[in-house]
């Protein structure tokens, strides 16, 4: 990405009204259609500012994200990476563990089309009968343990969705990522994420990108970074870059 | 509002001791057990000591989570807490089940399991400044000692409870902590910083916890100890000797 390509894309992010098109795109959720979810919302919204139009030609991306907050919901593409899976891989494991009965066929639908319960998403790995019950040292160890029983359990190997820049950087265990860059939609960790102040409400998590984005388009990204701070990896990154890895 | 879990809930409201000026009291009731009979003796395997305990009575009856087990004494008068002694067994691999039904050597569960003991006996302070009131074992005698910290003296049984949860169940304590924070708070779902909160922890983002979230982090502990006091209510308290003889 050019630092242009990284500007139109800010331009479009850090919006507080979001085309469909976009939140499709972020959320994986259609709210083009007059669907349940769409009802929902507008009601929700209503009960807070019935004279806000959430949705019309764009929506409201931060009282939408603030719905599906309240309500402890979670849409595919954000439920996905926090399993260190892909949206596609993600769809077919949950198809899997409804073949064989882990799941019901009411959990597997969500409870609208891509969205499903906050709590069904941190009980799937629980569900897989080879799943170890134990103490987790760390969430990659917890996801990768998931990995695994999914392979022994359901019979097919997914890949594990790792943190780009954790790659990048060539670490011996790669972090596995928790979410997407929101420039460039690249799987990021927890380690190495920076957090944006797009002027969100304070009950939001600010959106993250990856620490390579921040080096390698520092001057565009420095005005909305939320603070200073990790110099050190920046640095490093900007040394990988610099190596052209 | 419930306490983390049913079973931590149960176990909170056993500790309720009513209006009875003085007493005993076992955790679990079927317990039972004298105060030497249930304590791990020496180098006492940890599943052989459990097993030796639950004896009386079914090894669930024993289990606040399928991995944490709390058994223990306290024994009260009208001036408060005289003598506690709990002891909290808690598998890292596997369960409190696992381990029980296991055919492994006992010693095997050593390395899956911890072990800790809170003990409050202000009867018998120790040497000077080295036994803590209260204080946590990790070994089944002696040293190390560690000052329970931070503990309220009208909260002890609480906080100890909690401790096990942050750090063995802790997705339960976060899921806790909210439904204390949605009911003590307010706020729209545009102020209501919670979930941010734990992302700003998740993500080591200390100067947002410290600037941004400044505010939140000091609403949540105050809801927290505000709940921690309301369930606590009906338990005997330390008396004012653990401030005395301790050293802090």
């Amino acid at each position: 990405m050019t630092d242009g390509d990284v500007q139109v894309r800010l331009n479009q992010v850090s919006k507080q009204r979001w085309s469909v098109d976009l939140v499709k795109e972020v959320y994986g959720v259609d709210l083009s259609e007059k669907s349940s979810l769409v009802v929902q919302f507008k009601l929700w919204a209503g009960r807070y500012d019935k004279d806000l139009t959430v949705i019309g030609d764009d929506v409201d991306r931060w009282m939408f994200q603030l719905f599906l907050q309240d309500r402890e919901w979670v849409p595919s593409t954000i439920a996905a990476p926090q399993l260190g899976l892909k949206k596609d891989d993600f769809e077919n494991v949950l198809g899997k563990m409804k073949e064989k009965s882990f799941i019901s066929e009411v959990e597997h639908g969500g409870l609208f089309p891509s969205v499903y319960s906050k709590n069904f998403i941190n009980d799937l790995p629980e569900r897989l009968p080879s799943f170890p019950r134990q103490i987790w040292a760390s969430r990659s160890s917890h996801v990768r343990a998931f990995h695994t029983a999914l392979e022994k359990d359901l019979g097919f190997e997914v890949s594990l969705l790792l943190c780009s820049a954790s790659i990048r950087f060539g670490d011996p265990d790669p972090e596995v990522s928790i979410e997407q860059d929101i420039i460039t939609n690249e799987p990021i960790g927890l380690k190495y994420q920076d957090w944006m102040n797009f002027g969100q409400p304070i009950a939001l998590k600010p959106d993250a990108c990856s620490i390579f984005t921040l080096a390698q388009h520092a001057e565009v990204l420095a005005h909305y970074r939320m603070s200073k701070g990790k110099d050190e990896l920046l640095e490093r990154a900007s040394e990988v870059i610099g190596q052209g890895k | 509002m419930m306490f983390i879990s049913s079973g931590a809930n149960n176990l909170i409201s056993s500790m309720n001791i009513g209006n009875r000026p003085d007493g005993t009291h076992y955790v679990p009731l079927v317990c039972g057990k004298k105060i030497k009979e249930g304590m791990r003796i020496g180098d006492e395997a940890l599943r052989e000591w459990f097993l030796r305990c639950v004896s009386s009575g079914s090894y669930s009856d024993f289990c606040i989570e399928d991995n944490i087990a709390v058994l223990g004494i306290k024994k009260w008068d009208k001036s408060g807490l005289k003598y506690l002694n709990l002891q909290a067994l808690v598998t890292l691999r596997g369960t409190i089940a696992d381990m029980c039904r296991s055919g492994e050597n006992n010693n095997e569960w050593n390395d899956k399991c911890h072990y800790y003991r809170l003990e409050y006996d202000p009867s018998k302070p120790g040497p000077i400044f080295k036994e803590p009131l209260p204080h946590v074992h990790v070994y089944p005698g002696g040293a190390p000692r560690f000052q329970f910290s931070g503990c309220d003296p009208k909260t002890l049984f609480v906080d100890f409870i909690e401790f096990l949860y942050l750090n063995y169940a802790h997705s339960k304590w976060v899921g806790w902590a909210r439904r204390i924070w949605k009911q003590g708070t307010d706020f729209s779902p545009c102020e209501d910083s919670f979930d941010a909160v734990v992302a700003a922890y998740d993500g080591g983002r200390s100067s947002e916890l410290m600037g941004r979230y400044k505010g939140s982090v000091i609403d949540l502990k105050m809801v927290l100890k505000k709940e921690k006091h309301r369930l606590s209510a009906g338990h005997a308290m330390l008396s004012d000797t653990a401030d005395t003889l301790s050293y802090r």
